[in-house]
Order: C-alpha cells, then structure tokens, then sequence
C-alpha cells in the first residue's frame, strides 16, 4: 500500500489533521555522513548525523531564504536543518535518502550557475520561486520542494514556534465545533 | 495463593474486563488471567509528550522497526513513538502466515482497549439476518432484541458520545452528548442529504466522556479533555478502557485476581465431568507452570488467541481441540477491510474554525442492501465510513521568505477525508491454525493465517470509492483523491469468527449464549464468537454479548444446572 495515503486515511479516520509535507518526509537509515559536494565553502560546521557540514550549510542556507528570520525566528535558529540531518539518518529509507542526494547534488549545482551564494535575499527568492514555479530543472526542483515542505513542517513542530508562535493549547478541556478564526488572533492550532 | 476460583477469565481485553467485572459483582471470586505485563491506569509514558518531546518527530527509527516491528509496521500508521510500548514486538511474538495476516496487537493488562478506535455503532437486525437470507455461512442464532437490552445496559456505563439519528441499519445507542459536527462537517451534512437522502454524515459514537456522570461512569473516570491522544492511553480516564472502567470497578468488590504473565497453555477438560476443571499457565518470566481450578471459564483471549488456546487443549475426548467437534475451530476468520476512500478540499470558509481536538470525527452508516431499494446487482452486504474535515498546514505553492511567514501561521485550506470499511464475509476457508512442529520461546505452537479477501470484498470496494467521491463532490470539495489500496485480512484490527456461534453443534463451536455447545463450563464472548462480520467496529458488540453471557451463567449456575 501506499505509504503517503495511508497517512492520509488515518488522519481522517482519527479526525486528526494530517500535515501534508510531513507525509513526504516518512520514509526511513544511514548512520555515517555522507559526502555531497567538494565545493569547499568557510566556516563550516559539524558533520551531521547524515548530512557532511557542507551539506548543512548548504540546506540550512535555502531553509533561511525559504523561513528567514523576522519578528519570528529563521528555520536554522530552531535547528530545522538538524531536524532533518537526524530525519535522514534514522527514518527514511535507503531508497529515498539515495534519490535526494542525487537531487540535492543537482539543486546545489544548479544554484551555483545562478550564483545563488553571492545574489541578494531578494534575487534567492526570485530563483528559488522560479524553480517551485517552472519545475525545471526537474531534480534540482524536487530536491527543492522536499526541502521546503520538510522546513515547513519541522519549523512548525518545534517548542519554540508551537508554544510562541502558534495556539499552542496541550489540554484544551473540550470540544467547541464552530468558532472564528478572529477569535484566536488568526492564528493555527499547534498540532 | 490459592489455585481455586468460581471463575476464570483468560484475558483482560475489552471483552475479558467486561465479563471478569460482570462475575465479580455478582459476587464470583474471579482470576483474570493476562499474558503480557502489568499496566496500572496512569502508566501512560507519553500521555503528555508533546512533538518535540517524542524522538524522530514521533516515527520509529528505521533499524527499530525492521528489529522489532517487521510486520506490526507493514500498516505505517501504526508503529509510533507514542504507542509503540503497547504494540508486540515482532522477534518476541512470531507468526506465519500462508497469505498476509496483520495480526496486530499488545500482550499487556487491558490489551487493545488502552490503543482502540472507540468507535462503538450497534448491530441491527440487518446484520443478525443476512447469512440466513443470503444462504451464507450459518444463521445467526440471536437477533436484535436478544442483544437489544445488553446494549442498553452496558452503554451508560461505557459513555458513549453519539448523536441518534433513527437509522434502522444503525439502530440509535444510550449516547451521552455527541461531540458535534464541525461547520465544514455539517454543511457535508446538509449537501450529502440533499443529494443522497440515505447517507447521513452523523458524529461517530465514541466511548469518551464528553459529559462526565461519576454516579454512572464508575472507575476511574474522568471528562474528556479534547487532546485526541485517546491511543496513547488517557490518564483523565475520558475514554473506556479496561483500566480506566472494568479493572477498578471489578477491584472495588474484592472478588478479582488479577494475575499478568500469565500464558494460558491450555484448559484441562475432564472427561467424567464432561467440563472443563481448569487451565494450565506458564508464567511468562520463570516458565513456572501452575494450574488453576473453577466452575466456569470465559475464554476472552482475543479472536486468534482464544481459538489457539482452544486449538491446543487437545484431550482424548477433543483430540482436535476443545469444543471442536464441528471442526469449525479457527475457520471463518473475518475483519473488516479498509484502504480505501477518498479526500478533497473545500474552498472558502476562512473564518470558520474549531477549538479543541475532539477525538472522532464523522460516521456515515451503511446505505447499501439494507433494503430492498438500495440493493446492489455486484455485491452482498454493505460498508460505512468514517472520516473528518479539518484545516490542514498552511504552505502555499510559491511563496516563500517574509511571505510565506505570514501564511504559515494561519490556518490551512479545509480538507475533508473519509475511509471506507467494508464487510468480510465469513469463509470457512480463510482460518489460522496452530503449526506444532514449530514453537515460540514459551513451547507455544505457531500460529499460522491462511485468509484473504474475495471476489464480494474486492466488488464492494469499488463501489465504497465512487460513493465516497460522489459526496466529496455533493459537498463542493475540488482537488478530490480517491484511492483503493487492498489491505490483507487483520489490517483493520478486528478479527472476528473463529469459534463461531449457531444452532447446531455439527456446524458452529457456541450457542446462542456465547456457550460451547460442547463443554457447558466454557464461555467465549470475544471476537471469536461473531457469526458474520457487519462492517461496525465490534467491540461494543462484544461487551454486550460478555454482560448477557455472565448473567445467562450465573443464572444456570444458580438453577444448579451448570
């Protein structure tokens, strides 16, 4: 059965609102770092669970134009990218991890002939926007996609954002069935 | 300790619990016998863990799963960080299978009632007369208003939040306050009824307090606190557990014993009293075997447990297990079978929104063959659904940076999703059997499945998409997905019929009281017992039969004829 809709079914089944990117970001290990770019580029940190310090500065580098920092936190200051490093090396499946180095190395390439390192922050999203937007190229724009859908929903399932950022109610005392988004200052339930 | 009771109740399940309560407070001195460990209501590690707090976003490590959990995870929505202390561990519990069977379950005190769905329609007479309309297997030796009386006592005590709706296929229960429809619900509602008279969208009837009586909800119970971590076990006590209702009720009268790691071997038959004296258990831990002695025996282990146990108290009188003259004894497995339905989005309705997480979301009942007029040309029985509408995370295709920031914490677009379960017809030739050439670390033999689905199921499916489509649509929704993943027998964690009830002893193991045609002594008001499968999730079922089968023993027993 498919892994993606059975998720789907359940959280319908149990009333539970499902997180569409996280049904992507299911499949499961790996424990050494695995090397992804020779491109050396300072300061880099750690090698992750998974990812090579590179590799991390590269993701936590388009988690940040994705989710940058404002009033509210960017995805690297919650750790989004070591989320998904430990993600990588604990659940998903050889079959994926493969197919999104494969991706990534293509998405990394590919933002290096458009100078992405060096364009401002408004040019990195006019880039990145494009390739959501035209799919092409097509592996760069899949790793990319995995990307932003993994930031969106670790970003959301951290302490920091869920308790600060969100409705964040553990125990809400009952069941109200209608109410106006107003009434909670037009923000989300945390999950 | 002594070894002799007036009663033994193997198993501490939803069924096991009800009857072990039933006898002790007609005053038998009861054992209760359970495999796995002990759980106490409360020991609930992860009650109050948020996501943060659970390793791995709340997914089992890949190596974890494929140690322990190789076949408990083949449903990918089951093996979680939050529950996975009450799920078998795989290398610990082995089985066989001939076809796929997921057999899935936790040896612990309460078993699957601390993880159940809690989903708790009744019967009707529609269910209890099909095999013998339909020439089906064999004829149902109870109707509605044997069991009628059963549901009613055993609801108020159960908490059932439901909304009646005077359905005939989907007869109204003793319900406590629903917990409501949301708005995108109820408008799906009014569209679908509009559209289909005879589908109606009605709020699941669960066993949680949405209204908390003490003098009725006895135990230690407690108002439902809206969490929706109901599976991870509750320590408010908001929903119906053995733990949380049978356990401490039975405890307050004085008459139970309760002993976990207990493995029941086999129940010793004694053939000059015709009766079962006993059983025979190994304690899980030090291998220790023990017997113990009583007048009457519930055999609550669990649809496949209970026929195991039965398949392997082989005697001279029942050399191919007891009671199984008829030699239906483990045949007739059924479940019901899921995998499919469909999902879609409903545009607009920004402001509308729900506070708190209620714990089920929507029924809709049967609505074919239940009569004349919806009777259906490629098929026999029926299917229902459950699902729900909520707003999903709010990621917009495009956006990213300081915008998308803006977007993220807002609620998402509405997406309504519903599943479909369908009946399993009863064939003798889906079964599990005992392999004794094999055995687990306890010297227990393996049990083996050899079951699937057939051509009815596989024609009903079909038709349980397309219907839930049609209402996606009836209620506006775009961007609909309909699927259809056949699951294997066990997926959907109801395994029913394997010592099955009927008239005649030639064809069926019980009779009408749940009572082993062949050895009186012994009562099976499990899983096992079901005749036919419906398509409603069958533990209410169970606990209505367990009351109606202690009353029906205890009155025998009184008459001195048993």
């Amino acid at each position: 059965m498919e892994r993606r809709q059975i998720l789907k079914y359940v959280a319908a089944v149990t009333g539970t609102a499902i997180c569409a990117p996280l049904t992507g970001a299911l499949l499961s290990g790996c424990d050494k770092p695995v090397k992804t770019s020779q491109r050396p580029i300072a300061p880099l940190g750690k090698d992750g669970q998974f990812f090579d310090a590179k590799a991390l500065q590269d993701l936590s580098r388009i988690m940040d134009v994705i989710l940058p920092k404002t009033s509210t936190p960017s995805a690297s200051d919650v750790n989004v990218h070591l989320i998904m490093d430990n993600m990588f090396a604990k659940v998903f499946k050889p079959n994926y991890q493969q197919g999104f180095l494969t991706n990534f190395n293509a998405l990394n390439d590919w933002l290096v002939t458009q100078g992405f390192a060096a364009a401002t922050t408004s040019d990195q999203i006019k880039l990145l926007t494009q390739l959501e937007q035209s799919k092409q190229p097509k592996a760069a724009s899949m790793a990319y996609l995995d990307i932003k859908q993994q930031t969106i929903a670790y970003y959301l399932s951290t302490e920091e954002i869920a308790e600060k950022h969100l409705n964040y109610l553990p125990i809400p005392g009952g069941y109200t069935p209608h109410i106006s988004v107003q009434e909670v200052g037009g923000k989300a339930w945390a999950e | 300790m002594t070894n002799k009771f007036d009663a033994i109740v193997i198993g501490s399940g939803i069924s096991g619990g009800y009857a072990a309560m039933e006898l002790c407070k007609k005053g038998y001195k009861t054992l209760m016998l359970e495999r796995g460990r002990m759980v106490e209501h409360g020991e609930y590690p992860t009650a109050h863990m948020d996501k943060w707090d659970l390793p791995n976003q709340g997914q089992v490590s890949l190596e974890e799963k494929e140690q322990h959990y190789f076949k408990q995870n083949r449903l990918h929505w089951w093996v979680k960080e939050d529950v996975k202390h009450f799920v078998n561990r795989d290398d610990e519990y082995p089985y066989d299978e001939d076809e796929r069977f997921d057999w899935i379950r936790g040896h612990h005190v309460g078993g699957r009632s601390v993880m159940w769905g809690r989903h708790c329609p009744r019967w009707s007479d529609i269910d209890f007369e099909a095999n013998k309309k339909e020439g089906v297997a064999v004829d149902w030796p109870i109707r509605y208003a044997d069991i009628e009386p059963w549901y009613d006592y055993v609801e108020p005590f159960i908490g059932i939040a439901g909304q009646p709706e005077g359905l005939p296929q989907a007869p109204d229960g003793k319900f406590i306050a629903p917990f409501p429809l949301n708005f995108v619900e109820e408008k799906m509602r009014n569209a679908v009824k509009a559209a289909y008279p005879n589908r109606i969208v009605t709020p699941c009837r669960t066993a949680n307090l949405s209204e908390y009586n003490p003098d009725v909800h006895k135990g230690t119970r407690g108002q439902c606190m809206a969490r929706n971590r109901c599976k991870r076990g509750c320590p408010f006590g908001a929903y119906f557990s053995t733990q949380s209702a049978t356990l401490p009720v039975a405890r307050e009268t004085g008459n139970l014993t309760l002993q976990s790691d207990s493995i029941v071997m086999e129940i010793i038959y004694d053939k000059d009293k015709k009766a079962a004296s006993g059983v025979k258990v190994k304690d899980a831990n030090t291998g220790l075997i023990t017997e113990y002695y009583a007048r009457i025996i519930f055999c609550n282990a669990s649809t496949v447990g209970t026929a195991a146990i039965l398949l392997n108290s082989r005697s001279e009188t029942f050399p191919n297990g007891l009671g199984n003259t008829s030699g239906e004894l483990g045949h007739n497995l059924m479940d019901h079978h899921y995998g499919m339905g469909a999902s879609g989005t409903l545009e607009g309705y920004d402001e509308e929104y729900y506070r708190g997480r209620k714990p089920k979301g929507f029924f809709i009942p049967p609505f074919t063959n239940i009569d004349e007029n919806t009777k259906q040309k490629d098929y026999i029985r029926n299917f229902s659904y459950q699902g729900g509408a909520s707003r999903a995370t709010n990621a917009p295709t495009g956006v990213i940076g300081a915008d998308l920031k803006d977007e993220i914490f807002k609620p998402g677009k509405w997406r309504i999703n519903m599943e479909c379960f369908g009946e399993i017809l009863p064939y003798h030739d889906n079964r599990m059997y005992l392999n004794f050439d094999k055995k687990d670390k306890h010297g227990m033999p393996i049990i083996t499945f050899d079951a699937k689905l057939r051509e009815n199921e596989l024609k009903m499916r079909e038709h349980g998409v397309k219907a839930a489509i049609e209402m996606l649509e009836a209620a506006g929704c775009t961007d609909i997905r309909g699927r259809n993943n056949v699951t294997a027998i066990g997926a959907c964690i109801h395994e029913m019929g394997t010592a099955r009830m009927g008239h005649d002893p030639k064809t069926s193991v019980l009779n009408k009281w749940n009572q082993m045609h062949d050895v009186p002594n012994v009562f099976v008001t499990d899983g096992a017992c079901m005749t036919s499968a419906g398509t409603q999730n069958p533990s209410l079922t169970y606990m209505a039969l367990a009351a109606r089968a202690v009353d029906y023993a205890d009155k025998q027993i009184k008459s001195g004829k048993l």
